[in-house]
Parts: C-alpha cells; structure tokens; sequence
C-alpha cells in the first residue's frame, strides 16, 4: 500500500474508532440518571 | 396516548445510543459515502469531510439532542412543538413544519428503497442473480424499478416488498419506544456491524484479479483490494481548492448523520432533563462514523476495483449509488471462491446490512409525526398508526408506479437533500441565536457527563450557522436553481417531476394547516 494512502487511512480510522472506544467508555462508566439507584435509606 | 398522558422513556442508555446510531447509520454509510469519496479525490475528500464532521455534523448532534430534550420537557416531540417552546412567536410552529414534512416524506420513498435491500436479500438467497453478467444484472435492476419492463420480476413484485418494509416499520414503531425501537435497534445494529466486519475481512483478503483495464493498480494487469484502498486515500491535492469537493464532503456529513431531519430530535424528546446529551451525542456521531468510514469506505470501493479495475469502479460509481451496491456489488460476489453457497451467503449479508442500516434508520422517520398527531390532536397510538399507513402508503405507490420517471428523484433531491440544510440552518438560528448562546450553553450540559471544550460555543454560535448559509447559498447557485427549472431533464420526465413536486407541496401545505388547527384547539381548550 502506498505510504500516502495509508496515513490517510490510518489517522481516519484511529480517529473515528477512538472517539469511539472512548465515548463509549464514558458513557458504561456512569450510569444515567434515571437508571441510578436512589440513595441508601430514601424508600421507606 | 392523549394530550396529558405522561410521555414514554427510553429503556436504557446503551439502548438510546444504539437507536440514535440506528437512526444516522443508513443506507448512505455503505452507497453514498463510497461513491461520493471516489467522485471526489479519495483521500482529499476525506478532509473537508473530517473538518465539516467537526464544525457542523457534531454541533447539530448537540443542538438536534438539545432542541429535543428541551421540548420533551415541554410535552413535545415532534419540531412545531419544540420550537415553540424556545421561541413565543407566532411563527416558529410554523418553521417547525419542516421538521414534520421530511421526516414522513423521506420515510414514503426511504420504505421504497428499504424494500429493495429485502428484496435483493431474497434474490441473493434464492440464487436469482447467479448467472447475470453486467448488463444481466443491470437489466435486472432496470425490471424491478421500471413496471412496464417484466424481464426478470412480475409486476406484483414490487407492490409486494414496499407494503411488506412499510407494515415492517408501522409494527416496530406500534410495540412502543423500547419494545419495539430500542429493541429493533439491538437486535439490528449489532447484526448489521457484523455481517459489515465479515465481509470487509472477505474482500480484504481477496486475491488480485486480471482486469481489461488495471490503470492505477500496482501490478500489470492486475488488481487488488489494496489498490482500491490505494485509490480510496490517496489524495488529489488540486481537488482541495474546487468548492465542490467541500460541498460534496459536508453534504455527506448531513446525510450520514441524519442531522436536519427532524428525527434526531424527536428520538431526544424521551429523555428526561438529568439524562446526559454531550457525551451521547458525540458517542452517537463516532459510531456512526467507525461504520461509515472504517466499514463502508472498506467495503465496496475494494471490492469492485478488485474485479474491475480503477477505471472500471469510476464508472461504475459514476452511474450512481444503486449501480455500486445493486449492479457490482452482486457481480463481485458471483466471482467469489467458494461457489454458489458463498455467492449467497455474501449476498445475504450485504443486502441484510443494508435492510437493517435501512429499517433502523425509517423507523425513525415515522416517530416526529407520529408524536405530532398523538401529543397536539390528542389522537391515540394505533389511530394514528392506522391513518399514517394508510397515507404512507398511498403516497408510496406514486414510487413503486413512477420511480423510473423520476417521481423519487424529486422527493429525495427536495425533502431529503436540500431541505436538510435548511431546516439545520432554522434550528440553530432558533437554538443558538434566539434562545441563546448562553441558555443553549447551559442546556448542552444539564445532565452532561464531559463538559465541551469552550471553543464549540464560538463555533455553535458562529462557525456552524455560517458554514450553514454559505453551503444553502452555494447549493441553491449552482445546483437547486437549476434543478428547480428542470435543466437536463429529459421532455418526457418533465410532467412526472412537475406532478411529483405538486404532491410534496400538498403534503407541506396539509401539514401547515394541520399545526394551525392543532394551536387553535389546544387554545380553545387553554392549553396552548
């Protein structure tokens, strides 16, 4: 493959798959609001 | 559901973000993105492309996400709504009908096009295009989209796979947001992302093939998959001062994000005021990026250079989207080692990816109507499933009878290319200018799990509507204008266009009347 084309191919795809695996990452690590559970001793 | 019911929620998180990804993951990821990248100098294309990713496709994920979840705070979900919400003025429901109209417009003829993928999916496993040569399968395409031409498929044929796609999509959306949206779309796109990585690992390790032409390919008179990556990213670095290629490039970003339709926002109105949009968003845009880029752009531009040469894959993507994933593509996969069982199954796997970037992303197109009839004219659920089908389907036999003349062409140009702009460009000026830059600052991180770098404030407020107005001005100059005059037509198209056009400007003009009567009820009823 010719050195030009590979660059190119390699900093979109490191650049979408990364933006990716992180935002994905992010989002897992922390559950939304809605989906938390309330806190200790707050249901009767 | 009524005007007062309390609004339906999104099951889960992951859930949200695949329907999201669902909605921008299309066919134009593995047809559109392709041909468009070819047409426009590979690898340089690829440039506009990221920058207009970045200063227009992630700002209006926010701003679609935004607009909203602000409005499904105020009980709507479908754009009059919401743009009354974040504008008192009489007139911003009224804006808000292009919200409405090209979602369902779009929805008519995408179903149309969605029936095809099934379609082929039966063909590829019934061994239909098994012996076709070139101009076999072209001819083979030409009969199903052309009812006076019985050569291959029956006249029913058509008419068949349309209702069925259409009845499809009205039963996904009538199981509700998560049993029958979010859980198509985890069926859906996991499949789809699949059967995408098994064949882009198959045409990747394709062997070089002789070809009559193999000018731009690495050995004499062969060509491989490497060259069509070759081909694919090497940029032509003249090409990056012609407008066009900037155009082309931001273009395809409205497009592959399903930004300016309306959908997006109807889809963030289930969310409650404390659920994250920053983070989704950007997650929703990456992914629909990793398919469009890493799997489409490794798709079908490989495989045709493969058997056909550089020169060859030009021409054929230069016939259009449909001559590269309908004519091509199924000629690659008669060429395939491993006979008539690995034909089929590669043709199964192509044609079921595209079904399912399809369904997830029609299914989407039905939902801002369908909150519009439901929340403002406090129709029920299935009333207003059994009176949209029964229009969306009537309108989409003008497709099935008239595609060959161009009916589609007309709908898909106006409501589902130009109109996108437009309505992108009225939602930013609404979100961004007349609510505020710091209000739409502010609401961007409720609930938001990463903060934005600031820099996107400067580029919400100036950078985005700018590149907006420049692209609609420039469009409308060197392509709608024309178009809109009919310029190049054939004589004999000219009268099916004209009727087309008549048809999507009754559906506007209809909607318009149908936000007017719904404001006035709900102020005859004091709820306005």
């Amino acid at each position: 493959m010719k050195t030009t084309a590979l660059v190119f191919m390699a900093g979109a795809w490191i650049f979408v798959l990364g933006l990716t695996l992180w935002s994905f990452k992010r989002l897992l690590a922390e559950p939304p609001e809605h989906e938390k559970l309330p806190p200790p001793g707050s249901i009767p | 559901m009524t005007d007062t019911a309390p609004r339906a929620q999104w099951g889960s998180r992951i859930g949200l973000i695949l329907a999201m990804a669902g909605n921008a993951v299309g066919l134009g990821n593995f047809l559109r993105f392709p041909r468009q990248a070819v047409e426009n100098g590979g690898g340089t294309f690829m440039v506009p492309y990221f920058i207009a990713l970045i200063l227009v496709g992630i700002p209006l994920m926010w701003i679609e996400w935004g607009v909203g979840r602000y409005g499904g705070q105020h009980g709507q979900g479908s754009t009059p709504g919401m743009f009354d919400a974040l504008w008192k003025h009489p007139v911003s429901k009224y804006l808000g009908v292009l919200g409405l109209f090209m979602p369902f417009v779009v929805l008519v003829y995408y179903c149309y096009l969605e029936s095809q993928t099934l379609a082929w999916t039966v063909f590829a496993a019934l061994g239909s295009m098994r012996d076709l040569d070139q101009e076999g399968m072209r001819q083979f395409l030409a009969s199903y989209q052309d009812l006076g031409n019985p050569a291959f498929h029956a006249t029913w044929v058509p008419f068949f796979f349309y209702f069925f796609t259409l009845a499809v999509n009205f039963w996904v959306v009538s199981k509700g947001l998560t049993g029958g949206i979010e859980k198509l779309a985890k069926i859906g796109m996991p499949v789809l992302f699949v059967f995408a990585a098994i064949l882009v690992v198959r045409v990747l390790t394709l062997d070089a093939q002789p070809v009559a032409d193999a000018a731009g390919c690495a050995a004499a008179g062969m060509c491989g998959p490497v060259d069509g990556l070759n081909f694919m990213y090497t940029p032509d670095w003249g090409a990056l001062g012609k407008p066009s290629v900037w155009l082309a490039a931001t273009g395809q970003i409205f497009f592959t994000l399903s930004v300016g339709m309306g959908s997006l926002q109807a889809y963030a109105s289930y969310l409650s005021k404390k659920d994250d949009i920053a983070l989704s968003g950007i997650a929703t845009a990456a992914t629909n990026e990793t398919a469009e880029v890493v799997l489409g752009g490794s798709l079908a531009i490989p495989a045709v250079v493969t058997f056909f040469g550089v020169t060859g894959a030009v021409a054929i993507a230069k016939g259009g989207s449909f001559d590269l994933g309908f004519i091509a593509m199924p000629l690659v996969f008669n060429q395939l080692p491993g006979g008539a069982i690995m034909t089929a199954l590669a043709g199964i796997m192509w044609f079921g990816l595209l079904f399912f970037a399809g369904i997830t992303s029609s299914v989407s197109m039905l939902t801002p109507v369908k909150a519009f009839l439901e929340e403002n004219l406090g129709w029920s659920s299935r009333k207003t499933l059994q009176v949209l089908f029964v229009v969306a389907a009537s309108l989409g036999l003008f497709h099935v009878i008239y595609n060959a003349g161009g009916f589609l062409d007309e709908w898909d140009y106006w409501a589902g290319t130009f109109g996108l702009v437009i309505l992108a460009l009225v939602e930013t000026v609404i979100f961004v200018w007349i609510f505020g830059p710091d209000n739409a600052w502010r609401e961007l991180h409720e609930g938001a799990a990463i903060r934005i770098p600031r820099f996107f404030k400067f580029v919400l407020t100036y950078v985005t509507p700018v590149f907006l107005i420049v692209m609609m001005v420039w469009w409308s100059y060197i392509e709608a204008i024309p178009k809109l005059m009919l310029e190049g037509i054939p004589e004999e198209q000219k009268g099916i266009r004209t009727a087309s056009r008549l048809v999507m400007l009754g559906i506007l003009v209809f909607q318009i009347f149908l936000i007017r009567y719904a404001w006035g009820r709900k102020a005859r009823k004091g709820t306005a």
